[in-house]
């Protein structure tokens, strides 16, 4: 029983060295203001307690009280490695809601910059869970590398790295740079090579494999109790992909996989990551090669007032099913913002997975979730 | 074989180790990226070239839209038409940059500047800048800049570039290379140099250079990306001294960056000094308008009721 924090751990008596371990919430392997309370025996775990809360700014509360323009500000701010797909699925909701148009051109700018942030977040993922498997730095220096090219196009087309507030409803905010579409084509064409580099550095290595596999093994049958979506989802055998399942946008036009592996555990997710880097190469090139000229945003009435009711828009973000619940009241501002946030929902199923292992797997096994404590505290 | 994939690894990180030329990091305070002139830093009042007017009209828009409620405007009538601006402060403690008082602006009076360096040792003073501060001249590269990150308003960019709008006076006045088809597009208009302010003549090679080459490429993979002086800063740079008190243009360079970021806007009669320090916005809008009128400079203050 912890007094201070209000938290309880069921104590088995008849373990009678058991010792209770806060990791976190300042724990560089906790990738932000996370704390597990973990109860060992030795060195085993016997008891998972997450704690979440400590990067919580009441985002839902604050996009009630702004306008639905203003909001889109705060959609940045959950998921800050992935901001595009939070922009496209707030903007998918008021696009619901209101009955807004988008242009042809913008639903293909939406494509590129969301596939090229899931390429971003995908590399921030894989290194960083190659830090917390004992990789120390080096995956992540060659993922962050290539990442901050993704961040200079998004410089080109929002004038800004993190944070763009790129995709508004109906459309996006700017046009495209010429460069822009010049400097993605290079980009994509030597992406694949580099997606090669991180696997030379991790898939291969037997140090690697010997702390992933088998390790956090998530069966199919919890993973959808526990609506597990995402890469994790897709690791463990089900082949659930929002873009594939109810394609929105237009990605029902272009030819790629949705990569599954049946193995469920640490390392599968992190191939399922490395898989679907690929894949949204794969559909990069193929926006580029036919990006129509047009406008970038539909008729829209200066100041937003979309009809009374409710609206859920849901999309496949890089980690997991990001959805947007608003519902309008017939002012400016939403009477009511909430997020479905798929790093939040995939962490609760961390205790199942985490008890039997070791604390040196729990840091492993957290680290295959790709948590961003943005979205999970929002 | 067992190890064979930790080998695999070692080789490239060898590899990596053993080939000189592909550096990707730049050592910042010595070497800048040159930004896009769109980069979204810290919003800035455009002032028209030829009056030296802030085209704002104190319609309160920006402050309207702003997410965090950093603008804070303050107007009265004015006997001849319209609204006087008495104050316009920006707080950049709580400013998240993110361009909805650009897009809201009406009478293309705001742009976001590529400002990013703002320590400072305290938060109340020193991160809040008054209108004086804030001035950037109307050169067509920020008027561009501005169309480019106001992005979807497709009417007003078509009104300006006809040349018919009064805001569009500076540029219809430049008669060189109005950004027409590309006028969303910053940095593809090659500089006029002769309606530059101060320092970034025609006859400024790096000047010439940095608007010829437009933006740069993302990245940054070559490490020999130094900083030259940028359409940008020599714009940033003008709005301190940029009525007409020119300064030598050797002294500028180097410093352009830093003066832009530590104070209101480089050097000159309404720069940013440092027995500011420690003063609110409003006293040194006091000091400004009175260096202001000792400089000659009658247009730069606020113009009284």
């Amino acid at each position: 029983m912890f007094e201070g924090a209000g938290i309880e751990i069921v104590e088995n008596p008849e373990l009678a060295d058991e010792m209770t371990l806060n990791m976190g919430p300042q724990h560089p392997s906790t990738h932000g203001v996370f704390r597990l309370i973990l109860q060992l025996e030795g060195e085993t775990v016997v008891g998972v307690r997450p704690v979440m809360g400590y990067l919580h700014r009441s985002t839902e509360k604050l996009g009630e009280a702004r306008t639905y323009v203003q909001a889109v500000t705060l959609t940045d701010r959950m998921d800050y490695l992935a901001p595009m797909t939070n922009n496209w699925a707030y903007a998918l909701a008021v696009e619901k809601l209101a009955g807004l148009e988008v242009p042809e051109r913008a639903e293909y700018i939406r494509v590129i910059v969301s596939e090229l942030g899931r390429i971003a977040s995908h590399q921030v993922a894989i290194g960083t869970f190659g830090a917390d498997a004992g990789t120390w730095f080096t995956p992540l220096v060659y993922a962050f590398r290539e990442r901050e090219e993704i961040l200079d196009l998004f410089m080109l087309c929002a004038g800004v790295r993190m944070n763009p507030s790129y995709i508004r409803f109906g459309g996006v905010a700017r046009d495209l740079q010429p460069e822009f579409v010049e400097h993605a084509r290079r980009f994509i064409d030597k992406m694949p090579r580099k997606i090669d580099e991180y696997e030379s550095l991790l898939t291969n290595n037997e140090i690697f494999q010997g702390r992933t596999k088998g390790i956090g093994l998530l069966p199919p049958e919890l993973a959808k109790a526990y609506s597990v979506t995402g890469p994790i989802a897709r690791a463990s055998g089900i082949p659930y992909d929002v873009r594939r399942a109810e394609p929105y946008g237009i990605y029902d036009r272009f030819d790629w996989e949705v990569p599954v592996r049946f193995g469920g555990d640490a390392y599968d997710r992190y191939m399922v990551r490395i898989a679907e880097m690929r894949e949204s190469v794969e559909i990069v090139r193929q926006v580029l090669a036919d990006l129509p000229e047009g406008d970038i945003r539909g008729k829209m009435p200066k100041i937003v007032r979309p009809p009374k009711g409710e609206a859920y828009a849901r999309l496949e973000g890089p980690k997991g099913e990001l959805g947007f619940y608003l519902i309008s009241d017939g002012s400016t501002s939403p009477y009511r913002f909430k997020v479905r946030a798929p790093s939040f929902i995939n962490l609760n199923v961390l205790g199942e997975l985490t008890i039997g292992h070791k604390v040196a797997d729990a840091v492993v096994i957290l680290g295959s979730f790709d948590i961003v404590m943005g979205e999970v505290d929002r | 074989m067992f190890g064979l994939g930790v080998a695999q690894g070692m080789f490239t990180t060898l590899k990596h180790f053993f080939s000189l030329n592909n550096v990707v990091t730049v050592q910042y305070p010595e070497q800048r990226i040159e930004l896009p002139p769109w980069t979204r830093g810290r919003p800035r009042l455009i002032y028209d070239l030829d009056s030296g007017d802030l085209r704002c009209t104190a319609c309160g828009a920006c402050a309207l839209a702003c997410p965090v409620d950093v603008i804070k405007i303050e107007q009265h009538p004015s006997p001849v038409k319209g609204k006087v601006l008495d104050r316009f402060d920006l707080d950049m403690g709580g400013c998240i940059e993110c361009a909805l008082c650009v897009e809201a602006c009406p009478f293309r009076a705001i742009v976001m500047a590529p400002d990013f360096e703002f320590g400072t040792y305290d938060r109340e003073q020193s991160l809040v800048f008054n209108m004086h501060e804030l001035r950037i001249a109307g050169t067509p590269e920020v008027d561009s800049a501005m169309e480019y990150i106001q992005g979807v308003k497709r009417g007003l960019a078509g009104q300006a570039k006809a040349g018919g709008a009064a805001a569009g006076g500076a540029r219809a006045g430049a008669g060189a290379a109005p950004p027409a088809a590309g006028a969303t597009r910053a940095g593809a208009a090659p500089a006029p140099g002769d309606r530059q302010p101060v320092g970034a003549t025609a006859g400024d090679p790096a000047k010439a250079a940095g608007a010829a080459s437009g933006p740069r490429r993302p990245g940054g993979a070559t490490g020999a990306t130094t900083k030259a002086p940028g359409a940008v800063d020599e714009v940033a740079d003008a709005s301190g001294g940029g009525d007409g008190t020119p300064e030598p243009a050797a002294a500028r360079p180097a410093a352009s960056t830093a003066s832009a970021a530590a104070g209101g806007g480089g050097s000159g009669p309404l720069a940013r000094t440092d027995d500011m320090a420690g003063l609110s916005a409003a006293d040194r809008a006091k000091i400004y308008k009175e260096r202001a009128a000792a400089a000659g400079l009658g247009k730069a203050a606020p113009k009284e009721g």
